[in-house]
């Protein structure tokens, strides 16, 4: 660092060339990443429908907040895979594909059609209520499948508890499919007549319809089980079923026995390998990965150290005469090289008096805390000690979202305090709408180019439930004035099995996106090639407006307007496209369908990272509706959350889970390698889509982009601010 | 199927790039004409669990607290010799209050709290504390890399932050020359080491 010569010796920390081989272990063999294994209780995993339980049937206690769960299963005519998520300590939220062969789902009468393949995809909650105790059980209650389109609509309430370390007793009461093997009488009938029937459902290979509510109601049953730790690794489970499959029973497989049994084993923290023997004929088989976005099994993002604050008085103190420099072109030119060397990006820096006020771009550090600690004691280098405060604005782009001011003696009193990471939040001033720092004179135009890994995935085909491509992104931004873009992105595929979906597409829509994997199929693709605007039109207003190939998909053009006041957790935001589908090699062709689409959309943000948004609109099937998202994100960039699409298209028409629905799950790069790169791509785990209740993809949609900068991200990441 | 072979083949590679090689001293490396060359204070620092070693050099003070570097930018800052901070380590002690031991290492009281404060993997501040006893000292002579210091052991015991071995110092006119310090329970504990003054 000084020109010593100095030694060193490392093994087993991540260099460049391990970042790529490392994000395929994070993905493809989920395995490097693992939640903490929790060896000294009885883990608490997922049954073969993939929400918490024993074997088929549920059971009441729950996994680890925030824990994400995946979950393949196989058996005689069934394939299941699901996607578990734990979105608040109690709420279990599970989304799940089904493949159903040779079902009859009107029931067991024989008169009734036999399909030979559903494709049914459900919903299901669970809920606990109270934790287990010393002499007291968990207690859970759930909803399976509630939306009643799919075959597995069923209701619970279940009790758990464990007798000894390595034993544990559930007992349940069921309802719908869960009341159907030994059923009796409902008892909750003597609190209404109407919890006495349940109607029978429809009979489609679609899916069926919304039914009207039915929860809790017809013949109840008991259901229950017994785990067994037999050692760190190893879990047995016995089980009884109240579930007597009247759709597969017969057709699909014989229910001989209501009794299940299986045996669990830990391949590895998080990868688990469960084999079963189901209702005395079957055997199924499952493979379930956790992981959990609080967790990161390597520790945290390795950063390389950042610049120690430089004292006043001490080393070299940089020199600046306004007289001589008043544009401050000697400390810009500072700044911005010790910036470039932590890969922030400086925009603009103006002094007067004792202030600086300095903007920046920050597309390394995941939290804009870090961004800022990093240019303040940068700034105790490349500024005179009389300059006292330090303004560093953040800019998404050319738009200021928040800027913090600093004392810079603060800087020096508090960096090796025990509280600095709450003194220095609680002596900054944070402004939310930070006024413009005017860019330095030379950054237009800014190239800025880069070279970076992608994984694509496709989750959930009818063939293949898990299909994964990786390969090289070159991607290219040209800043010709603050504000305009031009942006490119160039795709390269190395390797995966993406391009190995051949299913054709049965869709009767527009087939906007049921023929990606026509799409998937090209090696090397112009991603994205477009001009984009970004500008204020006045306060807490924000504008877009973008044109060119858009997407993969659609080339056109979007405008967007978002009206976000500063401090508030609401924002509103209107969206306009006119768009051409291209060509499917994504070279610059276009096909003939053309569509205008756009929403309106209202956007809350809860406490601790939960938020939803309400889209309604036309999408690019050119159908009418509304989308409802809920989720959660987290402060290091993971963000998952479930939505349901509902469009004027008819359920038949739309096809195999008659409407959109599902749960996408953001896995930030920076997570899967441990190292800082905010602007790569997220890999993306969503379900196949299908054409109704699509969306278009645009690059820079503005509430992404402030978003973070607008909520309590600042104050609860601020220790990064040492960082 | 066979791409997702290839995959899971392509990550096996990667777990087996990924995990830690046979570790070589680098002790060994620092030889007396390296010794001779160099012209400022140095320590060895050493992470046993990393596992990882080098050199660091003193890159800026700060009041008592003098924060060193080693070539690959990983910094840590001390107290006459006892560890306050770390950057550059992945989950790094962020900041401390360490004070009761500086001063016990001078004959202060033997019992006293730490305080030390970290991020988590969602980059939120996460509060740790220990009650600590000293014990010592113990007379040692040592031998550091051709120096010879009339050198006192301290043994500091901590409950708490999921420390299980004591810490270690090695003492000589006042300042630590030789230490096992514990800093955290990702890194673990660190080995530092006087070349020069």
């Amino acid at each position: 660092m000084n020109g010593v010569s100095q030694l060193k010796q490392q093994n087993g920390r991540a260099d460049v060339a391990t970042v790529w081989a490392r994000a395929m272990c994070g993905v493809a063999m989920a395995a490097m990443l693992a939640s903490a294994a929790q060896a000294q209780q009885l883990s608490y995993g997922t049954n073969l429908r993939g929400t918490p339980g024993l074997i088929d049937m549920p059971s009441a206690h729950s996994p680890a907040d925030a824990d994400i769960g995946l979950s393949y299963t196989r058996f005689t005519n069934t394939t299941r895979s699901a996607l578990t998520f734990q979105l608040t300590p109690r709420l279990s939220t599970s989304f799940r594909y089904n493949q159903l062969y040779d079902i009859r789902p009107g029931g067991s009468a024989s008169d009734r059609a036999v399909f030979d393949f559903v494709f049914d995809r459900s919903f299901s909650l669970h809920y606990r209520i109270m934790d287990e105790g010393r002499f007291r059980p968990a207690v859970a209650v759930g909803l399976n499948d509630f939306l009643g389109t799919g075959f597995f609509e069923s209701e619970y309430i279940v009790a758990s508890k464990s007798l000894t370390p390595d034993l544990r007793a559930t007992l349940g009461l069921g309802w719908g499919r869960f009341g159907t093997q030994g059923g009796f009488d409902n008892p909750l009938g003597i609190l209404s007549d109407s919890f006495d029937a349940r109607g029978a459902r429809t009979a489609s290979s679609t899916g069926g319809e919304v039914d009207s509510i039915e929860w809790f109601r017809g013949d109840a049953a008991l259901f229950g089980g017994l785990q067994y730790r037999i050692n760190d690794r190893t879990l047995a489970t016995v089980e009884y079923s109240s579930d007597a499959y009247p759709f597969e029973d017969g057709t699909a497989f014989d229910v001989k026995s209501p009794v299940n049994v299986a045996v669990s084993y830990d391949l590895h923290p998080g990868l688990r390998l469960t084999g079963a023997y189901l209702y005395g004929s079957e055997a199924a088989i499952n493979l379930s990965y956790n992981i959990n976005p609080k967790v990161r099994r390597d520790g945290n993002i390795n950063n390389t150290a950042p610049l120690p604050v430089r004292a006043q008085g001490t080393g070299a103190a940089a020199s600046w005469d306004a007289a001589t420099d008043p544009q401050a072109r000697g400390p810009q030119t500072a700044t911005a090289a010790a910036l470039s060397e932590q890969d922030i990006t400086l925009y603009g820096l103006t002094l007067r008096g004792d202030l600086a006020r300095v903007a920046i771009v920050n597309d390394t550090y995941r939290t804009d805390s870090q961004a800022i600690g990093r240019t303040a004691r940068t700034l105790t280098y490349t500024l005179p000690d009389s300059i006292t405060r330090y303004e560093i604005v953040v800019m998404r782009r050319n738009l200021p979202v928040v800027s913090a001011t600093l004392r810079r003696s603060d800087l020096t009193d508090l960096e090796f305090d025990a509280d600095a990471a709450f003194a220095s939040y609680a002596r900054a001033g944070i402004d939310t709408s930070p006024a413009a720092v005017p860019p330095t004179a030379d950054p237009f135009p800014r190239l800025d180019f880069g070279i970076a890994p992608f994984i694509s995935t496709s989750l959930f085909d009818p063939d293949s439930p898990v299909r994964l491509a990786g390969g090289l992104s070159l991607t290219a931004d040209l800043d010709l004035t603050p504000g305009l873009r031009l942006s490119g992105d160039i795709r390269s595929k190395l390797l995966g099995n993406l391009d190995d979906a051949t299913r054709p597409s049965n869709s009767v829509l527009p087939r906007v996106r049921s023929e990606k994997n026509i799409y998937d199929r090209e090696q090397t693709t112009l991603n994205r090639l477009t001009a984009s605007y970004l500008f204020r039109p006045g306060t807490d207003l924000y504008g877009r407006a973008t044109a060119g190939y858009l997407e993969y998909g659609f080339a056109g053009v979007s405008t967007e307007l978002l009206w976000a006041p500063a401090g508030r957790r609401y924002a509103l935001g209107a969206e306009l496209n006119r768009v051409r589908q291209r060509d499917f090699d994504q070279r610059l062709g276009l096909r003939d369908y053309t569509v205008t689409t756009g929403h309106l959309s209202a956007y809350y943000d809860f406490d601790d990272g939960y938020f939803t948004q309400l889209d309604l609109g036309r999408y690019l099937a050119g159908d009418d509706g509304g989308t409802l998202t809920v989720g959660r994100r987290f402060d290091n960039g993971w963000n998952v959350e479930a939505y349901a699409t509902l469009t004027d298209v008819s359920f038949d028409d739309f096809g195999e889970g008659s409407f959109d629905k599902g749960i996408r799950v953001t896995i930030p790069f920076d997570f899967l390698t441990g190292q800082d790169m905010r602007r790569s791509r997220p890999v993306l785990i969503q379900p196949i889509l299908r054409d109704g209740g699509a969306r278009l993809s645009v690059q820079d949609r503005l509430y992404p982009l402030i978003e973070d900068s607008r909520t309590d991200d600042l104050q609860r990441t601020w220790g990064q601010f040492w960082r | 199927m066979t791409k997702l072979i290839q995959i899971i083949a392509l990550a096996a590679c990667g777990l087996t790039a990924c995990a830690p090689a046979p570790y070589i001293d680098l002790r060994a490396k620092v030889t007396p004409a390296f010794i001779a060359s160099v012209t400022t204070p140095m320590v060895l620092i050493e992470l046993p669990h990393a596992p990882y070693a080098a050199t660091a050099v003193p890159v800026a003070a700060n009041g008592p607290v003098t924060t060193w570097a080693t070539p690959d930018a990983i910094t840590l800052s001390m107290i006459n010799g006892v560890v306050t901070a770390t950057r550059g380590m992945g989950t790094d002690l962020m900041h401390s209050d360490i004070d009761g031991t500086v001063a016990a290492l001078v004959g202060g009281p033997r019992a006293y709290d730490r305080r030390f404060s970290y991020q988590n993997a969602e980059n939120q501040t996460v509060l740790r504390a220990q009650r600590c006893t000293m014990s010592g000292p113990a007379d040692q002579a040592l031998t550091l890399y051709g120096t010879t210091y009339a050198a006192q052991m301290w043994t500091e015991t901590c409950t708490g932050n999921d420390q299980q071995t004591p810490n270690i110092y090695w003492t000589a006119g006042g300042r630590v020359v030789q230490s096992q310090q514990f800093i955290g329970a990702a890194v673990g504990p660190i080995i530092t080491e006087t070349i020069r003054n």
